[in-house]
């Protein structure tokens, strides 16, 4: 039976009538033999029929996947999965040196002290990377080998395609096939357990796109430059105006902030303050200095104190031993030698790697210049930092930084003890260690 | 009974001779093999009664996490309502009902600490805790109450009857439908298989708390079940792949099993491979990262006086590689290169298991590997001669599952 494709109820009836028309005045060309079948099995001992006769322009068209048709259909195994593998490494590699150049080459960044190229950190972000390059290969790669998206193909028109996705199945000889001759391929189908041959004829030309879409084409193509032209004139030209604030009760709120002059409200604390002043003589929490040789360690006429405000004992020395190893020992070293871990690694980095990087050694408590020093200085130095240390008011309260001073000076006393004046035992227990 | 015109014959149902006598003859050669293991811990470097505790602990967590797997397998095929395994069901199922010979064979290691041998639990000893300068004092009494002997011994009797209680339910059931190839059997399985799967991942998890983690009390993981499960998982469908070519051997399950079933099994191995790496990598990251000194101890261990190289061996053995070699849908459709990589995960498995517990018995060094690997081997062909000869009892396929069928003519290309 010989069949046209013809316009069916499924296309959009504005085009109908132009479709009709185009297919009337076009010339009618052999498109393709097509058999229908009633089930996955007739379907399938008739792919491989067709398949044994040699034919590669052919498809099966069937409502659901059949399993096993490839095979009954001959159909290679696809590329896709080398394509996706070979997408997956390149994931890989990219995601790594994207992290080794970024992290240890373009901007050397030390980070919780690993090696500024570490391999276990890197891990989630290569997979990361790996997944979405396979992923997204894998989706378009698919769509590429199987010829999608596919907007026009004379069978979408065919009207038993509307069965063929409902519960028919299909072999479809295509005309341009190099072994396709007529009859012979209608005597292979025939013979294959069909219920049903036809031979399809369709538009030797495509219908042309209406019009309108010419236009909305080249319009939709423009606009979608505009953006790209903003972003161009805004990164390579220079504006006077503050940026936009697309989230303006956030960028902009209602709020007086520290220091800042109070316009609106202008003579309600009686100057143009933001914030109110503290009543005259007030003291904050924690703020009460009662005793000033403690908390200065300092004397009335400004000189450091010489003797310790607090009573040393043990506790109070064993109390700085701790609180030295978490806060001082780090820079000055567990025996105040000045040889710490950051100094060990500063040393290290400033030898191999630093550009242009200078290191100040830390002090060695047992200096000299240390040893001189009154308590008070050294509770200065705790409290206030010198040089290249900071200030540790903010984290150690007032009588921690006296116990570390004690410590401190227990350290000095150990580190200078001349070696006579041991007695053997402590001498066999030192050298024991 | 069978679609695609697949009908079964009774000689299709029961276990061929010639396997039956394997099963029969599998069990004295893995008791041999075990004595020979057992031999060895008192010889060499390392000898005397400590190297064989943690042998056999070893080869125990090897065998133990391997038949769990296959309890877990079960559950989500019966959760999943799947048809696919459903040929190979019976097969698993051998294993799966074998958690009570797993509480036979946990006598060796209960024995011991039951008489207050405390080499391989330190925690057993009651002064332990107190006088472990180690411990954080807010740490002392979660172990103190945790990890005390009179509940330890009360947990592990909780987690056998949990698991022996689930390996007899679904295994029983599902013999019970061949006779009576009720409807609802298949039914109250997929009801029951749902709840039972949080109990299991809890009991899991804690069994191996408690048997491993415990080996070394100051460290903790919390991903530390799933990461046994991982790997038991794994090495359960290597294992199950292995015997279902076992029974093809002797001409048993001929026209049952495709495959498509083994191209399945290969794609669990193959994801249960990535699984483990990922929950393995995702403990060492974080601790790796913080560097605590409570937590780093774990790699601290493995990464020094040798064991550095186990643990490489273990990246390339357990991922890498197999990562690779089963990619391809052609390995894992082709009996002999699945077999190859069945072998190959399931003695990655026992060097993990070696991992993890050998270096609480020698940290300084890493101990000749051959007692454990005697006892390994011997208590796995201890338990897969079980296996066999508990299948041949009965139908080697589970006959009137509603799916069976459809698992039978099962394609997945």
């Amino acid at each position: 039976m010989d069949s046209r494709i013809t316009p069916s109820e499924s296309d959009d009836p504005r085009w109908i009538a132009q479709l009709k028309d185009h297919d009337d005045n076009s010339e009618q060309e052999l498109f393709a033999v097509v058999a229908e079948y009633e089930t996955p099995d007739a379907v399938m001992a008739a792919c491989e029929k067709v398949r044994d006769a040699g034919f590669r322009d052919w498809d099966a068209i069937t409502p659901f996947p059949v399993h096993g048709i490839d095979e009954a259909m001959g159909t290679k195994q696809s590329i896709l999965p080398w394509i996706v593998l070979g997408a997956g490494l390149t994931g890989a590699t990219v995601g790594l040196t994207l992290q080794w150049w970024t992290n240890a080459v373009g901007y050397p960044f030390l980070i919780s002290g690993k090696p500024m190229f570490s391999l276990p950190a890197n891990i989630p972000v290569t997979f990361e990377v790996t997944v979405l390059f396979s992923a997204f290969t894998a989706f378009f790669a698919m769509l590429g080998l199987n010829l999608l998206p596919a907007f026009y193909h004379p069978l979408f028109r065919h009207p038993r395609m509307a069965r063929y996705s409902s519960d028919r199945f299909a072999i479809v000889i295509e005309a341009k096939d190099k072994l396709f001759d007529r009859e012979k391929v209608e005597a292979l189908l025939k013979g294959s357990g069909s219920i049903a041959n036809e031979v399809l004829f369709a538009p030797a030309k495509r219908a042309a796109l209406p019009k309108v879409f010419h236009g909305i084409g080249i319009v939709a193509t423009l606009a979608t430059l505009i953006p790209l032209a903003f972003i161009a004139k805004a990164r390579f030209t220079h504006s006077e105006k503050p940026r936009i604030h697309i989230i303006q009760d956030m960028d902009m709120q209602p709020k007086f902030k520290t220091q800042a002059p109070n316009a609106l409200l202008a003579g309600l604390w009686g100057d143009q303050r933001a914030s109110l002043l503290p009543v005259e003589g007030t003291i904050a929490r924690g703020e009460y200095v009662a005793d000033e040789r403690l908390h200065y360690g300092q004397e009335d006429d400004g000189t450091f104190v010489t003797s310790f405000p607090v009573t040393v004992d043990e506790a109070l020395i064993n109390r700085g031993q701790e609180r030295y190893g978490i806060y001082c020992s780090v820079c000055h070293g567990m025996s105040g030698d000045g040889n710490g871990t950051v100094n060990q690694r500063a040393t290290a980095l400033a030898r191999f790697g630093g550009k242009g990087m200078a290191w100040a050694p830390p002090a060695r408590l047992s200096d000299e210049r240390i040893l001189l020093q009154p308590v008070g200085e050294l509770y200065n130095t705790v409290t206030n930092g010198k040089n290249n240390m900071k200030g540790y008011a903010a984290q150690i309260p007032v009588e921690d930084r006296w116990a570390i001073v004690a410590y401190v000076r227990a350290l000095q006393k150990a580190a200078t003890v001349p070696v006579d004046s041991l007695t053997d035992e402590q001498r066999a227990e030192l050298q024991s260690n | 009974m069978a679609s695609h015109g697949i009908e079964l014959t009774e000689s299709d149902l029961r276990m061929p001779e010639s396997l039956r006598g394997l099963g029969g003859k599998l069990m004295p050669i893995g008791a041999v093999i075990a004595i020979i293991g057992v031999a060895l811990a008192f010889v060499g470097a390392d000898s005397g009664f400590k190297h064989f505790q943690f042998a056999y602990l070893t080869a125990y967590a090897f065998t133990m996490t391997i038949v769990l797997g296959g309890l877990i397998w079960l559950l989500i095929q019966h959760v999943f309502r799947a048809s696919w395994a459903v040929a190979i069901r019976r097969v698993g199922e051998s294993v799966v009902g074998l958690v009570p010979l797993m509480l036979v064979l946990f006598l060796p290691i209960l024995v011991p600490i039951l008489m207050h041998d405390d080499s391989m639990y330190k925690w057993l000893n009651h002064s332990y805790a107190e006088n472990d300068a180690e411990f954080l004092p807010n740490k002392q009494v979660v172990y103190g109450a945790y990890l005390n002997p009179t509940f330890f011994f009360g947990r592990l009797a909780f987690y056998f009857a949990i698991l022996i209680f689930l390996s007899r339910f679904f295994t029983k059931n599902s013999v019970a439908q061949d006779e009576t190839g009720d409807l609802a059997t298949t039914r109250k399985m997929e009801k029951f298989s749902a709840p039972a799967i949080p109990i299991f991942a809890l009991t899991l998890t804690f069994l191996g708390l408690d048997l491993l983690m415990s080996l070394d009390p100051h460290w903790f993981s919390t991903i530390w079940g799933v990461y046994l499960f991982a790997g038991g998982m794994m090495s359960f469908c290597s294992l199950l792949a292995l015997l279902c070519m076992t029974y093809q051997k002797h001409g048993a399950l001929k026209n049952v099993v495709r495959k498509d079933h083994y191209h399945d099994l290969g794609k669990l191995m193959f994801a249960f491979v990535i699984f483990w790496s990922y929950i393995a990598f995702s403990q060492y990251i974080l601790i790796w990262y913080a560097h605590i000194p409570e937590e780093i101890t774990f790699f601290d261990k493995r990464q020094n006086n040798g064991w550095e190289w186990v643990s490489v061996t273990l990246i390339f053995g357990h991922f890498a590689i197999p990562l690779l070699g089963l990619l391809s849908k052609h390995v894992k459709r082709h009996k002999p290169t699945l077999a190859f990589w069945a072998v190959w995960l399931l003695v990655m498995h026992l060097l993990d298991m070696f991992w993890v517990v050998m270096p609480n018995f020698t940290s300084g060094h890493v101990p000749l590997p051959f007692a454990t690997i005697a006892l390994a081997v011997g208590m796995l062909a201890i338990v897969v001669g079980a296996s066999i000869r508990s299948a041949s009892t009965k139908s080697i396929v589970a006959r009137r599952d509603p799916r069976l069928g459809e698992s039978m003519a099962y394609h997945n290309v």
